[in-house]
């Protein structure tokens, strides 16, 4: 899947040093998002995984405005998006050239709107299309486009299943033809079999509309079958980014080795005789963190240093950049 | 290898209806499946599909109306305690000594399923009197044993914690040791580890297995996740549009199933471990509205090898052996369309060599 | 159902996908305002309210012009009479007829009804909407603001501004905005709040939406149902606040006439035997159209919640099967005796 062409293309977004943190109130402050830096190559897929409240949907959210950023540069085709005002950002046009999809398929879609409404709002406030008419055309479009029927378009979303939705909401998110999308945990609200449906879909869309995507999700399955690199997040750092076979056959940081063992594969033989390392404790919420590694407290490898020094992403290698003071190699 | 295993659950043909101002949902249609002492079986499905539906219905935890059980009988048998029902037949009152002593259940969000005004301990502690003569300073002894057992650090600070100052994977843990409580023999578990992140749903899946060598329970375990199925299961039943349409043995589900759904399900997880990227098996559409459920085979819509009698006649179930059945039409010895199919392992079994297995249809 | 399948009966030829629609949605398409229509003119009650608001307000506006009467018509010479075919609610002590001067009175306390249900709401949503989307310090001010003014009893407000306007139609509607603004502005700063950072807002702002747009396209309808409760409370509250008004003297001023002042006039005929109806009529008028107003408001919460349209029917069902089965018992008696 990894396109070996795509090292060569240019860079779509340069993320440097994004901070996004969050008042609590009583001088608490939860650093959701704490200095992280990637980069995401036009027409590759970076996937974004960790636990939750590891400040990976806050990322995303950072990446389309939801949020401000509160430190760092958002380099979007070489323009930095994080000093910009409301009225510059519209001047870019910015929410026509990023897109999100939206992980709950039933919160998303407004249940007042039809399905028809709601995938031709962006056409109808960017006012893309003459009138009413060539919108329309243009929505039956992109019903087509993700598998459903023109006469869809006049039915509300309770109507619809799960997957049926969650396509709606990618015919949404490809009405404005983004070059770059977030998939915030996609698929993660779906049943396996339309969750395969839903990451053919996306695949094949990357292809045809020559998309981006930043792929965040829980599941390291998933991350692995559609993504080209893979960052791994903890406590709202990177502890690991690199290309995806490589992190995941040659993980090295002991974060990303627990995550990968813990989860369960469907192959009864394998389940069997496989010898599993439990990580001990639970992940905690980053309010107010102390320095050094914040994985110091879970890691079976703890040193001295690990909780006094905060380690930064190194290169083992290539493209494969690991923040652990002892990688385990 | 055959040692008879003692029977707890026998469920034949049960039916149970929603009635809606809408119309009849029928959410279960007619199914048949056992539990053994010392058992996990896996109850494997989309969302829809019926699977909490049969769980709760054993349990007796749909609200009556609007669900109905049209029919079909759920037979308990406890030789230890001398005890053989058809649940099916209770009234709310006399299935209120069931529940919690000889069933109970484990959900998927703890936190709704505890009372948050109360602390943890407190909660074990009210469980376990009502079933039992216990005083209350006995009561909290077990109480906090069964805490530390579940894998809570410091038990008996854990008894007096309120559940919204716990973790998610701490609260299950809370809820695993509230059902526990009693010494049920059978645990229903709908989804415990879903709403919870890799690493802690990895523990938890860890304690139930230990618990249930412990204890030699029967564990009915209901989830989406076919990795977690391959961890925790003895026995797969699969649901489709609230029927079961194969159930065998893990391994047989697993690496010779027959059921092209069933194929459609295996083929659709995407692997962690590498293997040539191959595409991921999709099945096209959604499930079939149980508010009209087609008249033939349920899956026939969806089915990539559909035929004309798929739509128009519900295929009976065709056994493989004696622990593995499946319903479709494809297993018909008249039918001469032969599928390989594009998931499992070639393993050899004196199958014909084309993988289909062909079999006699069980006369209804 | 469990007829026999044999052997001739199965075709195993295969099927196309296109024969079959593995997409289709089954279900007939339910719409919600349409469906909310249906459930409430279900209702019996719901209709009676209607039809009698119906008719308040067609009365309100043609009986005055059918009368040959004008309501500030003083005749002497037919001062307190009583109802009769040419006075159907009789004549007070000017010999002005009732039956005008009460469809006048109508007409006033109508328009103090709605407009001072929604002049207060449509100021209270523009400021609780302000608030809650763009929140921190606007939303601080305005709603210390509210909860200052909200110290302060509503009455103080509407005699202070009734006295410096005098009692008029539209003086009691700006006292009643001034007054009453601040419950909507909160409610809805609440509804704003919850719904700003439901997955679909944001997804309308990724779209480029901006936030009136939001406001108003995504979240009003959603709260839409709680609004036409809240208003249809709120129209009978204010017509009950200007009867209120009309008794400490500062309704609407004479020669200008509403119910509430018609009534309170005819209080002082409460123990009269022969000039009862002075304080009957006006009275009963605004009575029923209060309680017609009240229960249109719970009928229509009713229809707007669709889980109720489940639980009746089970309800309904489980009756059926109860009479069932008592009859059956009796059957079984009759037959044992």
């Amino acid at each position: 899947m990894a396109e070996s062409g795509a090292t060569k293309q240019e860079i779509l977004l340069d993320v440097q040093n994004v901070k996004k943190y969050f008042n609590l109130g009583h001088g608490k402050r939860l650093h959701a998002v704490d200095d992280i830096s990637f980069q995401i190559r036009r027409g590759e897929t970076l996937g974004l995984v960790g636990e939750s409240g590891c400040g990976k949907t806050t990322v995303g959210r950072t990446l389309v405005q939801l949020y401000e950023a509160d430190g760092g540069k958002i380099i979007f085709q070489g323009k930095d998006i994080v000093p910009m005002t409301r009225l510059q950002r519209k001047k870019e046009q910015l929410t026509k050239k990023m897109q999100m999809i939206f992980q709950d398929p039933y919160a998303s879609l407004n249940p007042y709107f039809t399905v028809g409404e709601i995938i031709g709002e962006g056409l109808e406030i960017h006012k893309i299309g003459a009138d009413k008419k060539e919108r329309l055309e243009m929505v039956y479009e992109l019903l087509d486009r993700v598998g459903l029927h023109k006469e869809h378009a006049n039915r509300f979303p309770h109507e619809f299943s799960g997957g049926q939705r969650q396509r709606v909401g990618i015919a949404r998110s490809l009405a404005l033809n983004p070059d770059f999308i977030v998939c915030d945990e996609a698929t993660s609200a779906l049943d396996v079999s339309v969750q395969a449906q839903v990451i053919n879909m996306l695949i094949d869309l990357r292809e045809k509309m020559n998309l981006t995507y930043l792929v965040v999700a829980h599941d390291l399955s998933v991350v692995r079958y559609i993504s080209d690199r893979v960052a791994v997040m903890y406590l709202g750092q990177l502890v690991e980014i690199g290309a995806v076979d490589e992190v995941y056959d040659h993980p090295m940081h002991p974060y990303t080795i627990g995550l990968l063992e813990a989860v369960p594969v469907a192959d009864p033989d394998y389940e069997k005789d496989r010898k599993i390392t439990m990580m001990k404790g639970e992940i905690f919420s980053p309010v107010n963190p102390r320095p050094g590694c914040r994985f110091a407290t879970r890691c079976p490898y703890a040193a001295e240093e690990c909780s006094s020094m905060t380690p930064l992403l190194q290169s083992v290698g290539g493209d494969h950049f690991v923040a652990c003071h002892h990688p385990v190699r | 290898m055959e040692q008879k295993k003692e029977r707890l659950i026998d469920v034949k043909d049960l039916e149970v209806s929603f009635m809606t101002a809408n119309g009849e949902v029928k959410a279960v249609r007619g199914i048949d499946f056992q539990l053994d002492k010392g058992e996990t079986l896996a109850i494997v499905g989309e969302s829809g599909c019926g699977k909490s539906v049969t769980i709760q219905t054993i349990m007796r935890l749909n609200l009556e109306p609007p669900a109905v059980i049209k029919g079909g009988s759920i037979t308990y048998t406890n030789s230890e305690k001398n005890i053989k029902v058809d649940i099916t037949k209770l009234n709310n009152k006399q299935m209120q000594a069931y529940r919690g002593k000889e069933f109970s259940m484990i959900f998927q969000d703890a936190m709704t399923s505890l009372n948050p005004t109360s602390k943890v301990g407190r909660q074990i502690v009210e469980a376990i009197r009502k079933h039992t003569a216990l005083s209350y300073m006995e009561a909290k002894k077990n109480a906090i044993e069964l805490l530390g057992k579940v894998g809570l650090p410091n038990p008996e600070a854990v008894f007096s914690r309120y559940p919204h100052t716990m973790s998610g994977g701490q609260r299950q843990r809370v809820m695993i040791a509230l059902a526990l409580s009693c010494n049920p023999s059978i645990l229903f578990a709908d989804e415990p580890t879903t709403a919870l992140d890799v690493t802690i749903q990895s523990q938890i899946l860890d304690l139930m297995n230990t618990i249930k060598k412990e204890r030699d329970m029967g564990i009915i375990f209901i989830t989406h996740n076919l990795g977690v199925v391959a961890r925790m299961a003895d026995r797969v039943a699969v649901m489709y549009a609230g029927q079961i349409i194969e159930s065998g043995m893990l391994r047989e589900i697993f690496y010779q199933p027959k059921h092209p759904y069933t194929w459609g399900l295996l083929g659709s997880v995407p692997e962690l471990k590498k293997s040539e990227n191959k595409r991921l098996l999709s099945i096209p559409g959604t499930p079939p509205d149980l508010f009209a459920p087609p008249k033939g085979c349920g899956f026939a819509a969806r089915c990539p090898y559909c035929m004309k009698a798929c739509l128009d006649y519900m295929p009976g179930e065709y056994s493989i052996t004696d622990s593995h059945f499946a319903r479709c039409w494809l297993l018909d010895e008249e039918c001469s369309t032969r599928i390989t199919p594009p998931v499992g392992r070639a393993v050899n079994t004196g199958d014909s060599d084309d993988g289909v297995f062909k079999t006699k249809r069980k006369e209804n | 159902m469990k007829e026999k399948i044999i052997s001739e009966m199965l075709d195993f030829s295969p099927v196309s996908e296109k024969e079959r629609d593995a997409e289709q949605i089954i279900r007939p398409s339910v719409r919600y305002w349409p469906e909310v229509w249906k459930r409430l003119f279900r209702n019996k009650l719901a209709v009676l309210c209607i039809v009698i608001i119906g008719l308040i307000l067609l009365c309100a506006i043609i009986m005055p012009i059918l009368s040959p009467y004008e309501f500030d018509e003083v005749s002497l010479f037919e001062s307190g009479l009583k109802p009769s075919a040419a006075h159907f609610f009789g004549t007070d002590a000017s010999g002005r007829d009732l039956w005008t001067r009460v469809w006048i009175g109508a007409r006033a306390s109508l328009l103090i009804g709605f407009l001072g249900a929604l002049t207060p709401f449509i100021i209270g949503t523009m400021i609780g909407a302000i608030a809650g989307w763009y929140g921190g310090r606007i939303d601080m001010i305005i709603m210390r603001v509210c909860d200052i003014m909200l110290c302060i009893p509503s009455m103080i407000y509407m005699i202070l501004i009734l006295m410096v306007m005098g009692g008029s139609v539209s003086s009691l509607v700006v006292a009643m905005a001034i007054s009453g603004w601040m419950g909507s502005a909160r409610g809805f700063r609440g509804r704003v709040l919850q719904f700003k950072n439901k997955e679909f807002t944001l997804a309308a702002k990724t779209q480029g939406a901006s936030a009136p747009r939001i406001i108003f396209r995504h979240i009003l309808p959603n709260i839409l149902g709680n609004i036409a409760v809240g208003l249809s409370g709120a129209v009978p509250g204010a017509i009950f606040m200007e009867a209120g008004m009309a008794y400490i003297g500062l309704g609407v001023t004479p020669p200008n006439i509403s119910l509430g002042q018609l009534s309170t006039d005819g209080i002082t005929y409460f123990m009269s035997p022969t000039k009862f109806h002075l304080f009957l009529y006006p009275s009963l008028v605004i009575s029923i159209m209060i309680f017609a107003f009240f229960m249109f408001g719970n009928a229509l919460r009713d229809a707007l919640d669709p889980r109720l349209r489940d639980e009746e029917y089970n309800a309904k069902r489980m009756r059926k099967i109860k009479r069932g089965q008592k009859r059956e018992a009796r059957k079984l008696g009759k037959a044992a005796v």
